[in-house]
């Protein structure tokens, strides 16, 4: 059987080869279907159409009223809804309990055409996490218990349409993506994130939408864009005592003793964001370039004052994007210097970091999709004492993930990996994650899979937070 | 659409030419040409299949126990030049609704289709690269490469024989791609197809799967002159394995309507992301 296999492999290699090699790939068909020239059993598969008859209409027949879609088939109200549960399943937990998740989320999101080509879009969620209350939530810092056994948010809020023609006007929150990765994020920095289960996130919510006003003008191939960001949301980051965070599962009082204030960015004109943007797309490609005066979202400890403050830095970002399409390749690079980085370790000294991205994605594959992105980020004017906590820095670091999809059964079920590594040899830790999605209904759904970490070099070390998860959901 | 119209009526008038001589000389017993399978292809292609054409489209799929799963869709089209610019919007299921896909199908040999995917629930287009047409259209029987019309240069044709198919004059013509390259980006070993004598539409075909043993049968249901176009209403794609059905796919087609004044702004990202409404 072991001998077989590859010579199996082999020959069924060669024999297409060698048909191509003598020139014909009529003979290959023909031999392949065992005498397709002969009328007779040409008529016997011929025979396998269903007869259920045939119409043909004449001129001014009525077609519509036999054929039309049924009127507002989705209503206005859309939305869906997900039960799931996730268990831990590393060797030693972190918490006495496996059960890590037993939630349900409602979603709804609502359009309303304002008449004009304006339209109205209104969107949030409501979830709620049974496992705090059955592990017992006294085993859990306060912050663990209020970052993740309930949510209610307003999501994406806003007013769009055409000033003129050219220039079309979208006020209020709203998720604005630069960028052409889809895992990792060079120049995707506009919109917090919500990092409190780093892969586990539903794509949905893995972005926090912000308040801003945004103009885009079309010229051409081109779209230019100016945005005017006055709400300031941050990450939503592991609280102390998660087994996500930077300490792991400690204690309250632990907690208590290392909590830091907090004092970021305020909403308003004093602190807003500005950004402009620029997108060309062209016959195989495109290209964007980026700009804008950012509070940079990942908080950084400052001790420049009498006490400790979690502050967010005032970066200068410059980036570009490009994609570059050819047969079944689809090429990606990304490029960004982010100036004005600040850390604990080095005082009130400004840093700046240069990112660069390289990736593809495949198609040539039947129904499939692989995808590859590498990342590497470099801190200029790098100082060693960068590497001491909280900073966890050092001057170049890489990352790199290979993705998989892969639509079975007339895409019922859709098969997706992603193995994420950090490292310049892959070597320094990162997750695998592993999602079966079958689709019952058009309106229901389940998906399941597992998520497997690998300790990093620096904290925080995610090793003992392996987890298989679960989920049904309905839409409507 | 004016050379495509030039193109069908000059083959129209060659084809019709041609039987006529060959009906005249084969009374007179006389050798003869035939009009060539790869004529009667041409014609095919050349056929006028509308343009700014706003429709639209249902798609059940149905699999071998019966279980449907309905997609509704909304597709505009234009055609500029020999190119053909479409937009097409999810309305239904809701998971999907507003997902678009965008795309500018050049008829120049060689150069890659332009197609931009709008993905909602990300926030995000992006542009696909796909060479590949052997992948299933959206779960459906029909793959990418049945919803365009082929390269004939990449086929043999062999006109098999003259019949009918629901009471109407066919030619039967089998197609052979001329390499494994196309084999594998169709996703077809080989085709039989029927092609209506009156209007060159093809009302049936059988097609050879890359995966051995596997049929589908696309048999055209309904057809109506609209706008002056020939229209298939009505389409069944079935895959097959000997006589067992394993999955079908319907698409229906309404509220077409063809030479609407669809401004060429339509046929952008921009518009792509604003979803169908």
């Amino acid at each position: 059987m072991k001998l077989f296999l590859p010579v199996l492999l082999l020959t069924s290699t060669l024999i297409p080869v060698a048909a191509e090699e003598i020139g014909s790939s009529d003979l290959l068909i023909d031999d392949a279907l065992g005498g397709f020239d002969s009328e007779e059993s040409v008529d016997n598969l011929l025979g396998g159409f269903d007869e259920n008859g045939f119409e043909e209409g004449e001129f001014g027949s009525s077609v519509e009223s036999e054929l039309s879609l049924p009127e507002n088939s989705v209503s206005a109200i859309r939305g869906h809804w997900v039960t799931g549960s996730s268990w831990n399943i590393a060797g030693s937990s972190p918490t006495a309990d496996r059960l890590t998740r037993l939630s349900t989320k409602l979603w709804l999101e609502s359009e309303q055409d304002l008449g004009g080509g304006w339209k109205l879009h209104g969107d949030g969620f409501l979830r709620y996490d049974l496992a705090y209350s059955i592990n017992g939530r006294n085993q859990y810092t306060g912050g663990v218990v209020d970052g993740y056994e309930q949510d209610a948010e307003i999501g994406e809020f806003w007013v769009r349409g055409s000033l003129t023609p050219d220039l079309d006007l979208k006020v209020g929150r709203q998720v604005v993506v630069w960028g052409q990765s889809d895992y990792l994020r060079v120049n995707d920095v506009l919109n917090p994130l919500d990092l409190r289960e780093p892969g586990l996130v539903d794509i949905e919510t893995l972005r926090r939408p912000i308040g801003m006003l945004k103009t885009d003008y079309y010229q051409g191939d081109w779209r230019w864009s100016a945005l005017l960001i006055s709400e300031n949301r941050p990450n939503l980051s592991a609280p102390c005592g998660s087994e996500y965070s930077l300490a792991g599962v400690v204690t309250q009082a632990s907690c208590d003793s290392s909590a830091v204030p907090v004092e970021l960015s305020d909403d308003g004109l004093s602190d807003a964001e500005y950004a402009l943007s620029a997108m060309g797309r062209f016959s195989g490609w495109d290209l964007s370039l980026y700009a804008g005066r950012l509070n940079y979202d990942t908080p950084y400890k400052d001790a420049a004052g009498a006490n400790n403050v979690m502050r967010n830095a005032r970066v200068s970002h410059l980036g570009a994007a490009i994609n570059i399409a050819e047969g079944s390749w689809l090429w990606k690079g990304e490029l960004a210097l982010v100036d004005g980085l600040r850390y604990f370790n080095t005082g009130a000294a400004k840093k700046s970091r240069f990112d660069l991205l390289l990736g593809g994605e495949y198609r040539g594959i039947t129904n499939s999709t692989l995808s590859f992105e590498v990342l590497r980020r470099h801190i200029n004017g790098y100082e060693s004492s960068l590497t001491n906590s909280t900073d966890f820095q050092d001057e170049s670091s890489w990352q790199s993930v290979l993705g998989y999809t892969r639509d079975l059964r007339n895409d019922t079920i859709h098969l997706k990996g992603v193995i994420l590594r950090n490292g310049n040899i892959f070597n320094d830790g990162g997750y695998l994650r592993l999602s079966t999605k079958y689709d019952l209904r058009d309106q229901w759904s389940v998906t399941g899979g597992g998520i497997w970490y690998d300790a990093t070099k620096y904290r925080p070390d995610w090793s003992d937070n392996d987890r298989l998860f679960i989920e049904a959901r309905r839409d409507f | 659409m004016e050379n495509m119209m030039m193109k069908l009526k000059k083959l129209t008038v060659a084809l019709t030419i041609t039987l006529m001589s060959t009906t005249i000389l084969s009374s007179l017993n006389l050798a003869v040409a035939a009009p060539s399978a790869r004529e009667l292809m041409e014609a095919v292609n050349a056929r006028d299949d509308g343009n700014n054409g706003l429709m639209e489209m249902e798609m059940i799929l149905i699999d071998k126990k019966g279980k449907q799963r309905i997609r509704k869709l909304k597709k505009m089209s234009q055609d500029r030049g020999d190119d053909s610019y479409s937009l097409l919007f999810f309305l239904s299921p809701s998971d999907v609704k507003d997902t678009g896909f965008l795309t500018y199908d050049y008829d120049q040999s060689g150069k890659d289709d332009d197609q931009w995917l709008y993905l909602p629930a990300l926030k995000k287009t992006k542009r696909i690269a796909n060479d590949d047409k052997s992948g299933s259209f959206m779960g459906s029987d029909f793959n990418y490469s049945d919803m365009s019309d082929p390269d004939l240069d990449d086929y043999n044709f062999t006109l098999m024989k003259e019949t009918k198919v629901h009471g109407n004059e066919v030619w039967q013509i089998k197609s052979v791609p001329k390499s494994k390259e196309i084999i594998e980006e169709t996703g077809y070993r080989q085709s039989v197809v029927f092609v209506r004598k009156d209007n060159f539409v093809v009302v049936r075909a059988v097609r050879w799967m890359e995966s051995k043993g596997k049929l589908r049968y696309l048999d055209l249901k309904k057809l109506e002159q609209i706008d002056g176009v020939w229209t298939p209403l009505e389409t069944t794609m079935t895959t097959k394995e000997g006589k067992r059905t394993l999955h079908k796919t319907v698409i229906r087609y309404s509220k077409v309507r063809y030479n609407q004044e669809l401004d060429e702004s339509l046929f952008t990202v921009r518009r792509l992301e604003k979803g169908a409404n």
